[in-house]
């Protein structure tokens, strides 16, 4: 018993966290280069709903699959029972290592495969906003919300915000479900 | 916190008891800060027309906060003010339904008596029903509403708040006994 405690005091979570992060961060990365070329192949005032959308649907789930994976491997592999703080933890982390991860993904996408398709995006979106009869004051503020393109630190750091959040609260409810202490 | 307690009458010959109901909080700091995380992602998920700024096509900091895990299709989400909201309809569902449920926490074992394995269950069906009805509705099967997918979205955010709900509170039935002197 008291090696079991033990164990679960001081067995590493960051094979577990790094597991975690790299599955979220190759289908956040996947499904980010996937919704840009459909992005860019429709036109800016399409209405309907494109496989592109159905996509985004998912989009927040599967955003929130690391912390969730995290802690399932982490309870699996030492075998061990943790405090769903933990798991909030181990989620929090995991969702920082997959906007990292999918940083670099998508860097090494946009600047050795397929330079073009940043500018190519960035243009679809003035596009869209052009066919949207604004003001030239509107256009101007609103212009300010679409990032430039390439790789972004505000939209980093917002990403870092928002999937450390949601892993977090997966990493929660994974602890929950299988390292239960109850 | 505590109930007024069930009186269930005399025992053991001479004697009466009383079952009080307790929820014991537990985890304050955590659940203090899931509360404030979830209420904040509701506020920042309405939108811009929430803080009444001026209609810029869906374009806005909280549009930019969700843009990484929502598609925020104008036409698939509810609008304030005339503003679509930084979130679609399904995801709101899943935000709103998540925060108000944690905002309820405290209350919800003294009404009803959480039971986990039937939760969990939940919580699978409702990610199955809205799998489901994103493919039938993009194969034209079905047409669901704004309002189909958000209550959708709000079963998966209910169904998860409630699994979460024992571990920040708990209900502790104590019966005390009184002996006639």
């Amino acid at each position: 018993m008291e090696n079991e405690q033990m164990t679960a005091e001081n067995a590493s979570y960051w094979t577990s966290v790094f597991i975690g992060g790299l599955i979220a961060a190759v289908v956040l990365s996947v499904l980010g280069l996937v919704s840009q070329y459909m992005t860019v192949a429709s036109e800016p005032t399409g209405s309907s709903f494109t496989v592109s959308q159905a996509i985004g649907t998912f989009a927040c789930l599967l955003g929130a699959i690391g912390g969730f994976i995290a802690t399932r491997h982490y309870a699996k592999e030492f075998d061990i029972t943790f405090p769903i703080g933990k798991g909030a933890l181990i989620g929090l982390m995991a969702g920082l290592v997959a906007v990292v991860i999918s940083t670099l993904i998508t860097w090494v996408w946009t600047t050795l495969i397929d330079p073009e398709i940043n500018q190519a995006v960035y243009d679809w979106a003035i596009a869209n906003l052009e066919a949207q009869n604004m003001t030239d004051d509107q256009m101007e503020m609103a212009k300010g919300f679409i990032p430039e393109p390439g790789i972004s630190i505000v939209t980093v750091l917002i990403s870092a915000a928002v999937l450390g959040i949601l892993n977090a609260i997966s990493g929660l409810v994974g602890a929950k479900v299988f390292a239960s202490e109850d | 916190m505590q109930s007024p307690g069930i009186f269930f009458g005399a025992v053991q010959g001479r004697g009466f008891g009383v079952i009080s109901m307790k929820v014991k909080a537990q985890k304050k700091g955590l659940y203090i800060s899931l509360l404030i995380v979830s209420s904040g992602l509701l506020i920042i998920g309405l939108g811009p027309g929430l803080f009444n700024h001026p209609d810029l096509g869906g374009y806005s900091w909280q549009h930019m906060v969700f843009d990484p895990v929502c598609h925020q299709i104008p036409e698939r989400s509810f609008s304030i003010n005339g503003q679509s909201m930084a979130v679609c309809s399904r995801s709101l569902g899943i935000y709103g339904g998540f925060a108000v449920m944690v905002l309820l926490m405290p209350l919800i074992p003294r009404f009803f008596t959480v039971i986990n394995s039937l939760l969990l269950k939940l919580i699978i069906a409702s990610i199955v029903v809205n799998f489901v009805d994103v493919l039938v509705n993009y194969f034209s099967i079905w047409s669901n509403t704004l309002h189909s997918r958000f209550w959708l979205g709000a079963s998966f955010g209910v169904s998860l708040a409630l699994y979460l709900t024992n571990e920040f509170f708990k209900r502790i039935n104590t019966q005390e006994n009184y002996y006639g002197e």
